[in-house]
């Protein structure tokens, strides 16, 4: 029993996490409030670690002791494993370029793609307000600087498992 | 729940390690579909085969399998998600390199727009989907969603309603 409620448990967060997303954004947008799409979601799956320790917690109290640390390493793994894997296909909705390609085409009853809507100025300039809007960068004026180190070490990260893949490297 | 924990984990590092060794000697030409292979169907086999070769001798019960093979698809599916960041060059990622090579002083909208050009931001994008069947470029009438692009583009249109959000900026 205990190890049924231990595999269902990530399962169960994780279908709350997409339900409370998807109440969370349609919230947002009626208040009209501006957000960033990728930092909402990031803190909300993050959040979502705490009742989920607190139920684990509970469990654990009620005569499953012994099994707490290896219950808490299982659990933590799979739920943000499965909720990292959500943020992605949430996230290729959202800034994959063939997707927009693909719905731009699908929007004009695929007609001849003269990429009007989606230029690459548009690319660039909606690259540049996300990442502005993650706080990883900030506008001086007509100047970029740097504003957090966070998504250049996992650039920093991304280019090692590169170098360990022997795939070729970004110039 | 510390056997299918040391299951999970252990077999996706030897699948993770076997796909560094296949990439470094003979990176394969369809690389989703390899990683695929690797991490999705050729595990289901060796799974299988372990639990019932091995299961008894080790203590490994059904319960301890299916756990098992829950954390292990967790991480493979997540890793699968990533192989195309790896692969390919993020614009994101390739401004903040600018940026950052520019500092203290910064750099401006300009200096970003001239590393880029339109075969990288677009028309590789427009290759790459010719090339999955997604879309099909005829002579007569340009760029037209083959079946495929349709369901994709009909299942990512729905998401978005579900979320009450416009298509994605891209």
């Amino acid at each position: 029993m205990f190890a049924i409620q231990i595999i269902c448990l990530p399962i169960v967060s994780l279908f709350s996490l997409i339900l409370l997303h998807i109440a969370y954004v349609r919230w947002l947008i009626y208040r009209k409030k501006e957000f960033s799409q990728q930092s909402t979601l990031i803190r909300l799956s993050l959040s979502l670690n705490v009742p989920l320790g607190i139920v684990l917690l509970i469990i654990c109290l009620t005569g499953n002791f012994d099994q707490g640390v290896s219950s808490f390493i299982y659990i933590f793994l799979v739920y943000n494993a499965l909720s990292y894997s959500y943020f992605h296909v949430f996230n290729m909705s959202e800034t994959a370029r063939r997707i927009r390609l693909l719905l731009e085409i699908r929007l004009n009853r695929d007609v001849e793609l003269k990429y009007k809507n989606y230029s690459e100025i548009n690319m660039i300039k909606s690259r540049i307000e996300r990442l502005i809007h993650m706080g990883q960068i900030k506008s001086y004026g007509s100047i970029f600087k740097v504003n957090s180190n966070f998504l250049i070490n996992i650039s920093n990260l991304v280019n090692l498992w590169k170098k360990i893949l022997n795939l070729e490297e970004p110039s | 729940m510390g056997i299918a924990l040391f299951g999970g984990i252990a077999f996706f590092v030897v699948v993770l390690i076997a796909h560094i060794f296949l990439w470094r000697l003979l990176k394969p030409e369809s690389e989703i579909t390899a990683l695929v292979i690797m991490f999705i169907f050729v595990p289901i086999v060796l799974f299988m085969g372990i639990f019932f070769v091995l299961g008894s001798r080790i203590n490994w019960q059904t319960i301890d399998f299916i756990a098992s093979l829950i954390l292990y698809y967790s991480l493979s599916f997540a890793y699968i998600q990533t192989y195309p960041v790896i692969n390919c060059e993020i614009p994101s990622f390739k401004i903040l390199r600018i940026i950052n090579k520019s500092m203290p002083a910064g750099a401006s909208y300009e200096d970003i727009e001239r590393n880029f050009d339109s075969e990288e931001l677009l028309k590789s994008r427009t290759d790459l989907l010719v090339m999955d069947g997604l879309i099909i470029n005829t002579q007569m009438n340009g760029m037209k969603l083959s079946l495929k692009g349709k369901i994709l583009a009909n299942i990512f249109l729905v998401l978005r309603k579900i979320y009450g959000l416009d298509i994605g900026e891209g």
